[in-house]
């Protein structure tokens, strides 16, 4: 059964959990009803003595604010599951994020229906890589949603984080909320956690400790310097060998170049024996000493040893 | 399923590593092959049916059949329309070897962890160009007899003969070469089947090679696959057979206790052949694309040597950090020199001139180039 309602402002109207999507309002909703009017009835149902909203949530809120009576329409209290999509068919057409699509799929999974229609509602199509990345953050402890509502880029590395272990990802937490981890960099940075915890640690929650990434993330720096200071201190726990040679290098390439205006940089991971010079001259004097400086560099001991012996 | 057929049903005599396939699809041009013919008398009760989507490809026909069971594959006689002889793919930066691959079908039933086709095909289908007589008509063109030598083999994209038991590919494909003395032909596996060397005219013309690596990376590793022991009494039966046989340490994985391991591996191999019975013997590092690390990480818990030190190399693929790899390759051809076998029986795949000079003291140029150099060993013992 249905009926039209008028409600007072002054009437406390429950929310019901199916509001999975209930923000603050905005202004723009509230100086178009105060002109307009309330066009269309919020849906309530009845629980007892009380009214439940089930949709609506802006206009109730907004008309609450004008202190206007509020129309509603009230449908017998239908199921979680038919609350929940009168709900999402109420807001369709709003934009939709990584964020808002997680707050509905929450609300559905435990209900224990085929979600199917759910994603098609969300726009999410059935063999989309997007469908099973969110499948795979609902996996994920429920409080995970707020990271992801934060940082939408988190998104991508759903599946690499459902498959780590409760503790695990209690202590990844704060490592990942804080920060404004690049969808990319948050990829690197989970791939390099289990590279270590797979030749090291044993476990990922343990690389945070033995690396002392727990104090980097307290210490006073920016956001940006800190997630640069933890790869760069993952990449030597990963790479040891890497960059115990990188190490030995670079020194020598300092060494070589001291007292030079050159520059000189590898970039070939050590699979090549190149070299990179370089040098800004301005004048055919300053070209005559950098052809010096270079002669000299050729014929430098250093080179002779370049890159690695086995 | 409607419009399947299946064969008068009867027990598969099939090796361990072979299960029979769930499926037979088969291209309407090739259902009077010989081939065909020859696998569905061997298989027996397994249903098959006529590939009907070309558009789509077998893969939307097939996902219809896989029940997704483990070590379950779809059998795909295809009417393969590319060409047969090709090059193989190296690249610029590192020395190939060079030799002709004879393309005779895609994927493998044997499920070897680091397996580089996973991330090439990433399905269960096992694709073999039924057509044969094309490929023999190819051959017959490019190859005639009297020209030039050539180096060849059918092991890139599959095991040469792994499928042995089901196809006869490798029967017929020695049997055809019988009137090409120009070609010398590689039959590089990691199973045993030696049906095909009744139909060999002249055992200097075929090459058996068995990839070989050490018990630990074979046992946890290369499911499905012969042992070392296995492999290698294989290989002294080709022997005595008169044939000269190649060996392909490769992938060659760091891992804990790899010495131990791979100084074990070449005392097996010297237990049952003499230097002599060697034509070459390769070294290749561990080498992946990209992509196959992600799902080596993913699904491959077995696959712990993943997480080592591998850099990207200059041809873009993932390779383990270059003084890592000197010390196995150094470590391992030690090994082999005790043993007796000569440096220039040896080579490196894919591997630069730095790494060469550094481990045997010469370059592939020192050679005459790799190819030249291989092209010798394959023809004159
Ligand atoms: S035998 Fe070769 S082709 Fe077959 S799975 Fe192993 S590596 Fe791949």
């Amino acid at each position: 059964m249905q009926e039209i309602l008028t409600i007072s402002f002054e009437e406390n109207i429950k929310l019901d959990p199916c509001l999975f999507w209930a923000e603050p309002y905005g202004s723009d909703l509230i100086d178009s009803l105060d002109a307009l009017g309330q066009m269309i009835p919020v849906l309530v149902h009845r629980d007892g003595d009380s009214l439940v909203l089930i949709a609506g949530y802006k206009r109730y809120q907004s008309l609450k604010k004008l202190l206007k009576k509020i129309k509603a329409l009230r449908i017998d209290a239908p199921d979680p599951w038919d609350k929940g999509v009168a709900y999402l068919l109420s807001n369709q057409g709003q934009g939709l994020d990584p964020g808002r699509i997680i707050r509905a799929l929450r609300y559905f999974k435990p209900l224990n229906k085929d979600m199917h229609s759910i994603y098609q509602i969300l726009g999410i199509p059935e063999r989309a890589r997007e469908k099973h990345l969110y499948k795979a953050w609902l996996k994920l402890p429920p409080v995970w949603d707020e990271l992801l509502i934060k940082n939408p880029q988190l998104l991508p590395n759903a599946h690499a984080l459902s498959l780590l272990e409760p503790q695990d990802l209690e202590v990844l937490f704060p490592f990942l909320d804080g920060l404004a981890w690049s969808r990319n960099k948050a990829r690197i940075f989970l791939e390099l956690l289990d590279r270590t915890s797979s030749g090291k640690a044993g476990n990922i929650r343990e690389v945070p400790g033995l690396l002392n990434l727990d104090k980097l993330l307290v210490k006073d720096l920016t956001p940006r310097d800190k997630m640069e200071a933890m790869l760069k201190v993952l990449y030597r726990a990963a790479y040891p060998e890497y960059y115990k040679l990188m190490d030995k290098a670079e020194k020598d390439i300092n060494r070589l170049t001291s007292a030079t205006g050159w520059s000189c940089i590898h970039t070939d991971h050590f699979e090549s024996q190149d070299l990179e010079f370089r040098i800004r001259v301005r004048s055919p004097g300053e070209l005559k000493v950098a052809a010096d400086q270079l002669r000299k560099m050729a014929d430098s001991e250093l080179l002779s040893h370049w890159p690695v012996s086995p | 399923m409607a419009g399947f057929t299946v064969n008068t049903p009867s027990v598969h005599d099939l090796p361990a590593y072979l299960s029979p396939p769930e499926h037979i699809l088969i291209d309407p041009e090739v259902l009077n092959a010989q081939l065909t013919g020859r696998v569905l008398s061997r298989l027996p009760g397994i249903p098959w049916s006529l590939s009907t989507d070309q558009r789509s490809g077998p893969r939307a026909q097939a996902s219809g059949i896989d029940s997704g069971k483990q070590n379950s594959f779809i059998l795909y006689l295809k009417h393969y329309k590319g060409r047969f002889l090709r090059y193989c793919p190296g690249t610029r930066n590192y020395n190939c070897c060079a030799y002709r691959i004879m393309h005779i079908g895609e994927n493998c039933p044997l499920n070897c962890s680091y397996c580089i086709l996973k991330a090439y095909f990433q399905d269960r289908i096992i694709k073999v160009w039924a057509n044969q007589e094309d490929l023999f008509k190819e051959l017959e063109l490019k190859l005639r007899p009297g020209n030039r030598l050539f180096r060849a083999g059918t092991g890139e994209f599959t095991d040469s003969l792994a499928l042995e038991p089901l196809t006869g590919y490798t029967g017929d494909l020695v049997q055809f070469l019988g009137n090409y003395p120009n070609v010398c032909l590689e039959l590089k596996s990691k199973i045993i089947n030696l049906s095909w060397i009744k139909k060999v005219s002249d055992p200097s013309r075929v090459l058996p090679a068995w990839s070989v690596n050490s018990q630990e990376i074979i046992k946890t590793q290369e499911q499905g696959s012969a042992g070392l022991e296995e492999r290698m009494r294989a290989a002294a039966g080709c022997a005595a057979q008169g044939f000269r046989v190649c060996l392909h340490f490769d992938p060659i994985i760091h891992y804990p206790g790899w010495e131990k391991g791979y100084a074990l591996a070449v005392e097996t191999i010297f237990d049952y052949l003499r230097p002599e019975n060697i034509a070459y013997l390769s070294l290749g590092s561990f080498r992946f694309m990209p992509e196959l690390e992600k799902m080596l990480m993913r699904d491959e818990s077995r696959a712990t040597y993943i997480y080592n030190e591998f850099i990207t190399g200059l041809d873009g693929k993932k390779r383990l950090f270059l003084p890592l790899r000197l010390k196995q390759f150094a470590f391992i051809a030690k090994h082999l020199k005790d043993k007796g076998l000569l440096d220039r029986h040896m080579y490196f795949c894919m591997e630069s001139s730095y790494v060469w000079t550094k481990v045997l003291g010469y370059t592939p140029e020192d050679l005459g180039g790799l190819d030249r150099h291989l092209l010798r060993l394959s023809f004159d013992p």
